[in-house]
């Protein structure tokens, strides 16, 4: 069975993130597995959600609730829709 | 969002977003991507494999998304783009209905599958698992960072031909098949 860790390095490090995936790469897991997004102007970046509050460094949405990019999981129909 | 705006936000630890073309050269020959499509603009496929294609890591790349149309729209930008080569796609469901796959899909592709669904339905998704084998496809299941992964969990999915398990906690997955092997 592979071992793909989620997001990168699951629970260990900061969610879809070059240094989750470096510790990955450390681990010696046997695949990462990331989001992607397209922006507007065509360049895929790797973020789960759609929005991210800049100043609180937590990504918040539309219920009011907020991810330390750590521990939580929401759909999509939870997130506030942008033009991302 | 512009790549610029979205670039202008730091995320946990000072951390900022990275582009995929930034992952591509950090994991290049050093271990494998699964790239899961978000959203609803099927123009992410082309532009993933082109980066592929500058990259040349077909070999470590597959794909998958709960958006079963990138399947098509990856069919689509490999033709546009000359690649010969088909990397796998991962059909992500919430539900057991996965015969609409085989039809999308090409033998080596995977069906992806929550473990609450599984743990919810374990006779059922036995059945679901060996149609995917015996269509040439690969079960795979992921967990969710709601779900606290215990060894009882990893019990029960060597209880069926998985192929792969995206999970939150590495380490502890790693222990238990390194004690499950030397037992």
């Amino acid at each position: 069975m592979r071992i793909e860790g989620h997001r990168g390095m699951g629970r260990y490090e900061p969610e879809n993130t070059l240094q989750s995936f470096a510790r990955s790469i450390d681990e010696q897991l046997d695949g990462i597995e990331l989001d992607v997004w397209l922006t507007r102007d065509k360049i895929p970046v790797v973020i789960h959600s759609k929005v991210i509050d800049g100043v609180s460094g937590y990504i918040t949405f539309d219920d009011g609730t907020e991810s330390n990019n750590f521990s939580n999981e929401f759909g999509l129909n939870n997130l506030i829709r942008t033009s991302l | 969002m512009t790549f610029k705006e979205i670039r202008s936000k730091k995320i946990l630890n000072g951390n900022i977003v990275p582009t995929l073309d930034e992952v591509f050269r950090l994991t290049k020959d050093k271990i494998c991507v699964n790239v899961e499509f978000k959203g609803e603009d099927l123009n992410g496929a082309l532009e993933v494999l082109k980066l592929c294609k500058i990259h040349n890591n077909f070999e470590q790349v597959h794909f998958s998304s709960f958006n079963w149309k990138f399947a098509e729209a990856l069919d689509s930008g490999r033709e546009t783009l000359n690649i010969p080569v088909r990397q796998p796609f991962g059909f992500l469901t919430q539900n057991m209905d996965v015969a609409e796959s085989f039809t999308i899909g090409k033998s080596g592709d995977g069906v992806t599958f929550g473990y609450d669904l599984i743990q919810g339905n374990k006779e059922g998704f036995k059945e679901v698992a060996k149609e995917i084998i015996k269509n040439g496809f690969r079960p795979k299941v992921y967990f969710s960072f709601k779900h606290n992964e215990i060894y009882e969990d990893y019990d029960l999915l060597d209880t069926f031909e998985i192929d792969t398990v995206i999970t939150n906690e590495p380490f502890l997955m790693k222990r238990y098949y390194e004690q499950t092997r030397a037992q």
